[in-house]
């Protein structure tokens, strides 16, 4: 038995042993179709590394079918590629007959109807109600861990400063910090690498309609939770904000299912949603739901969706992902009223994440200096992003093997503990001991009765020291303390984004805003003779949300979600000033970071608007050219070379078209492939292969009149291979009608139209396949994402051309 | 001008009212209460001014606010006073009596009183105030006048001596009161651990009093590290990227990529071409770019 193919370790058992099984029948055939090639979905499987994708890449792309010698070996410029294991979601519904069918007899009782929306609501609070559980798991459990780590050094440290001994606490931090560290990126690393990384690029890129391979598996979701609790509490810069939010859109996408297929769980509810449509509405829904939880700020969930992702927004999707982010930020503050002892008081104010701003108080004069801290803030988010970029090509480039980048991940923690350990040694700022309800007070050198505030800077989580630098009082910190944590900590957050651990970048953003915003504060305070109008407290706020502006460049969603956490209105506006400032001067320079992360790893994602220029290129010039299609009435025999041959999903059907054809076209422009009829995609090819749809079969009218929508979506997403389906010789023979199946709503454009309206269409659309047609309504092309994704503008001395990416395997 | 100093000056005195208010009422229950009650937080409000530094309200004041609280109990809860409750608690905007009522009863919270001095009331039968002192609380006070002894005690002997007697002195005493001292330090951090912080005002400044007098007045804590170790090892974390960064630089072979190549309408980039700038450099290639613009 032929298995030559073998080649993606991560594919699924099941899938080999039925495949074993139906095969054992018809082993004798001599003609079969049973190599384990890679289908383009499967070969998601391989591509699942979304920060290092040539690594995995190692043991597929000698496998990929090629059969033609149209590769060549060059050396790419990494900002201008475009992977090709990235595929879209077929976000339209295929609108065959079937369908229709199936439409006119759902859409006439008013009980089923109903039923599919109560169904959504159901979803959307079950998505609300488990994200909301899983960030109280991840708050309660980054607070465990690292109470007992600061608990462990704090004795130490209290022990040998009398001792003569500080060296061996120092060792001890790096000891735990490098453990929980290694835990988080072995898993990582080894068992889910997309879990890396914030995990917002990934559901970005899932919103705008691109699959980031595994990127909503139910293993991601464990390997983010758990990793992002190692990777806080082993002490690195890094957040769990960002994780939760992808943990939320993992969990939507498991939820709306209603099954798991890496857990092989099929619960068989929820099974009109088993579609890219339904799914990516979910998925932006837990997004939502995971900002509400990460910040307590639902409407900020919402926008967060609207901003970063959702292209395709209606009334009742909105109220769904509003009703989520509500149902998880409620969800989270009843586990976190348990775990501050003060349970079911949902209006308690140590619920609200940054603590609150009571009264603190501006003068419109200051807005000024809001716009002058929101261009520092622009200057040195671009200044991070860059950095960021530099560094994630070199990481692309040379650190490959996953032993390298576990090894990287666990410097960097020793690195963070032992700046943290020398900043306190050194720095010494003694305050009195006014409070002695917070434990984790550190003395130090300081003489008994004071403690040390520098050391409070790390001895907690890094959401506390946030609220720290917000809230504390004035004199708590000196300026160079200050200076020195702020820059400290840029560089470490800068370098540690981008390891192989799961990270968020808000609240190491937020830090370094914080404290320089606070640093201003103080020179402003020193500088003016009645300073009694600064207020710390509004200038590092200001400050964070600078910097969290020029890293991220978002506005409207990051606003609101400051105001949230902050639950504040009044200062709503300087934020977006310092947003907004932050984000034009920013924009300036390069791409918020985690645009630059999608770009670098090569993700066809569409913008918000067509490159300018591009007017200038035709559809002719954007579409591919020589079309594989399918006649209405169409042989086995082909089909199957046709999908074995090429890695296309949809495929235009046609008449009056002969593939056999050699002589050339005559009197043409450009070749034609026979007129266009409707399209077809390779899943329902392969649907109708396996369930023997042929015009020859005797039971064809029987197998016609059970078929649903629903077979299809079967086994939605992972579909099986061509090469797993098998086919006598005889069956090879017989033909096979598209004509019921093919989406009969196919949309089209005439060769004639501009690139910039193509765009428009496939952006506000979610479009997977354009067919280009000429005015006879003749096949000459089809556009897809790649084929709109590949330019890129670049600036040249104040002129901007247009420059084509290149695809890379 | 003068007009005005002149009204300023001229106030008249209502002190007959008070006459006619007090005097004569004063057999009333609810005017009795009343002036009873005014007692009691007259006596309260100069016992906590009086015992502010060093701080030792809860400890001393305890009485007198077990008296007052009983007192204000009664007359918002017993109907037999509700009229008097009227008149004196909800007549007027202002609303003197909750208020300083209010202020008292934050003041005992934000001091955490309640957490040395337990169960504190006035018994209803022999109008005497019970409480009961936690056994946490009863210990420190015994290591705290023992430290004090300690260090009062043998400072005064010493006083009258020399300037360089006196460091002697010091670092003797040290010596011999460091483990009354460390007692009195592990006792505290065990309390505060273990009560969430709660620990009331008086014990904390006794122990910063404490504190402050043992590290700043007689320098006996000696606190420092072993920089040598520490910058030793931060060193060693320090240079590790370059270890790391710098072998994988060099050795690490780029892996060669494979470019697609892209089924595309040729004809049109070769009719066409000649509107475009090739791009300089791969315009040979297969990938050829047509860059646009001039």
């Amino acid at each position: 038995m032929p298995r030559s193919g073998e080649n993606t370790p991560l594919l699924n058992n099941s899938r080999l042993h039925s495949r074993t099984s139906r095969s054992s029948s018809s082993d004798s055939a001599p003609y079969f179709y049973s190599d384990i090639n890679s289908d383009p979905r499967d070969l998601r499987d391989g591509a699942g590394d979304f920060n290092s994708i040539e690594t995995l890449e190692d043991n597929h792309s000698g496998n990929v079918e090629n059969p033609e010698p149209q590769e060549k070996d060059v050396k790419i410029d990494e900002e201008h590629i475009l992977k090709a294991g990235f595929e879209s979601l077929d976000y339209e519904v295929s609108d065959n007959l079937i369908y229709q069918k199936e439409e006119k007899d759902k859409s006439s009782k008013k009980l089923a109807l109903h039923w599919r929306e109560v169904r959504r609501w159901i979803i959307c609070f079950l998505i609300g109600v488990l994200t909301g559980l899983t960030a109280g798991i991840i708050d309660l459990g980054v607070e465990k861990v690292s109470g007992l780590k600061f608990e462990s050094v704090k004795d130490l440290v209290d022990k040998c400063v009398t001792g003569n001994c500080m060296y061996y606490p120092l060792l001890v931090w790096l000891a735990f910090n490098m453990g929980l560290v290694l835990v988080g990126s072995i898993l990582t690393a080894y068992v889910e690498p997309v879990a890396a990384g914030s995990g917002i690029p990934q559901i970005k890129c899932y919103l705008n309609g691109v699959i980031v391979p595994h990127v909503v598996r139910i293993k991601t979701l464990i390997t983010k939770v758990v990793g992002v609790v190692c990777a806080v509490a082993g002490g690195l810069a890094v957040g769990k904000e960002g994780p939760m939010i992808h943990s939320g859109a993992v969990i939507a996408a498991g939820v709306s299912q209603g099954r798991s297929t890496s857990l092989k769980l099929d619960f068989s509810i929820f099974k009109d949603f088993r579609s890219d449509r339904e799914k990516r509405d979910f998925v932006s829904a837990g997004a939502a739901a995971g900002v509400a939880a990460a910040f307590g700020a639902p409407v900020g969930g919402v926008l967060f969706s609207l901003e970063e992702g959702a292209s395709f927004w209606n009334q009742a999707l909105v109220w769904r992902i509003f009703f989520s982010s509500m149902v998880s930020t409620m969800t989270l503050n009843i586990v976190q009223s348990y775990i501050k002892n003060h349970p079911w008081e949902l209006s308690y104010a140590g619920l609200i994440n940054f603590g609150t701003f009571g009264n603190v108080n501006y003068q419109f004069m200051e807005l000024f200096l809001v716009i002058v801290m929101g261009a520092i803030g622009g200057l040195l988010g671009a200044l991070f992003n860059h950095i960021n970029f530099k560094l994630t090509i070199f990481r692309m480039r040379f650190i490959q093997r996953r032993w390298q980048r576990v090894i990287e991940v666990i410097m960097v923690a020793a690195y963070t503990a032992a700046f943290a350990y020398i900043l306190i040694f050194f720095s010494q700022d003694c305050l009195p001991l006014v409070e002695n309800r917070e434990p984790m007070l550190m003395q130090y050198f300081c003489k008994d009765g004071e403690f040390s505030s520098s050391a409070r800077l790390f001895f907690d989580t890094p959401e506390a020291t946030v609220k720290n630098l917000f809230h504390s009082n004035p004199g708590t910190y000196r300026p160079l303390t200050l200076f020195i944590f702020a820059a400290g900590y840029f560089f470490l957050a800068c370098w540690t984004y981008g390891l192989s651990v799961p990270s968020g970048l808000f609240i190491p953003s937020l830090l370094v805003g914080a404290a320089w915003g606070r640093i201003v504060g103080i020179v402003l305070s020193m500088a003016s003779e009645n300073s009694g109008w600064v207020n710390l407290s509004f200038y590092s706020l200001v400050g964070a949300s600078a910097m969290l502006g020029g890293i991220v460049r978002m506005t409207i969603s990051l606003t609101v979600i400051i105001m949230e956490a902050t639950s504040n209105v009044p200062l709503g506006l300087p934020v977006m000033i310092s947003l907004i400032v932050a984000k034009w001067v920013g924009d300036q320079f390069n791409e918020g970071i985690y645009d630059i992360h999608i770009h670098v790893q090569g993700v066809p994602m569409l913008g918000w608007e067509p490159l300018p220029l591009s007017a200038n290129l035709s559809a002719k010039s954007v579409m591919s050219h020589p079309v594989s299609v399918f006649r209405t009435v169409e042989t086995v025999e082909r089909i199957i070379r046709v999908l074995k041959e090429e890695k296309h999903n949809g495929f235009p059907v046609v008449m009056d078209y002969d593939p056999d054809s050699s002589t050339p076209q005559e009197n043409v422009e450009v070749e034609t492939f026979g007129t266009f009829r409707g399209l077809i995609l390779r899943s329902q090819l392969i649907m109708m292969l396996k369930k023997k749809l042929f015009v020859e079969n005797p039971n064809l009218q029987k197998i016609l009149k059970d078929l649903k929508m629903e077979n299809f979506n079967d086994l939605y997403p992972r579909y099986l291979p061509i090469q797993r389906v098998s086919i006598s010789p005889e069956e090879a023979n017989f033909t096979v009608n598209l004509e019921a199946f093919m989406n009969q709503s196919q949309h089209v454009v005439l060769e004639s139209a501009s690139y910039s309206s193509i765009f428009s269409k496939f952006r506000s659309l979610g479009l997977r396949h354009v067919v280009v047609i000429n005015f006879q309504n003749q096949v000459v092309g089809i556009v897809t994402r790649k084929d709109l994704a590949r330019y890129t503008v670049e600036s040249h001395n104040g002129q901007i051309s247009i420059v084509e990416k290149m695809i890379i395997l | 001008m003068s007009t005005h100093e002149a009204l300023d000056n001229t106030l008249p005195n209502f002190e007959f009212e008070y006459e006619l208010f007090s005097s004569d009422n004063y057999n009333q229950p609810c005017e009795a209460f009343f002036y009873e009650y005014v007692a009691a937080a007259g006596n309260f409000t100069h016992c906590i001014l009086l015992r502010a530094k060093p701080f030792r309200i809860c400890t001393k004041c305890f009485e007198h606010y077990a008296i007052m609280k009983s007192l204000y109990n009664d007359l918002t809860t017993d109907p037999k006073l509700h009229n008097c409750m009227i008149k004196y608690l909800k007549s007027d905007r202002v609303q003197i009596i909750p208020t300083v009522e209010k202020n008292i009863d934050s003041l005992w919270q934000t001091s955490s009183c309640d957490s040395c001095i337990k169960n504190l009331k006035v018994d209803e039968k022999t109008k005497e105030v019970v409480y009961i002192i936690p056994e946490a609380v009863h210990k420190f006070l015994t290591l705290y006048t023992n430290i004090s002894d300690c260090l009062m005690g043998n400072l005064s002997l010493n006083i009258d001596t020399g300037v360089q007697g006196k460091k002697n002195n010091i670092s003797t005493l040290c010596k011999l009161c460091d483990i009354k001292y460390q007692e009195l330090n592990d006792h505290y951090n065990s309390m505060s651990n273990s009560a969430n912080g709660d620990v009331c005002m008086d014990v904390v400044d006794m122990m910063n009093y404490t504190r402050v007098t043992w590290s700043v007045d007689l320098n006996c804590s000696h606190r420092s590290g072993d920089a040598a170790s520490v910058v030793t090892i931060t060193l060693i974390v320090a240079i590790s990227p370059l270890f790391f960064y710098l072998p994988l630089r060099y050795t690490s072979k780029e892996k060669i990529k494979t470019v697609l190549k892209q089924k595309r309408y040729e004809g049109f980039v070769s009719s066409a071409s000649a509107s475009f700038a090739a791009q300089e450099g791969s315009s040979a290639s297969a990938t050829s770019l047509p860059a646009i613009g001039s």
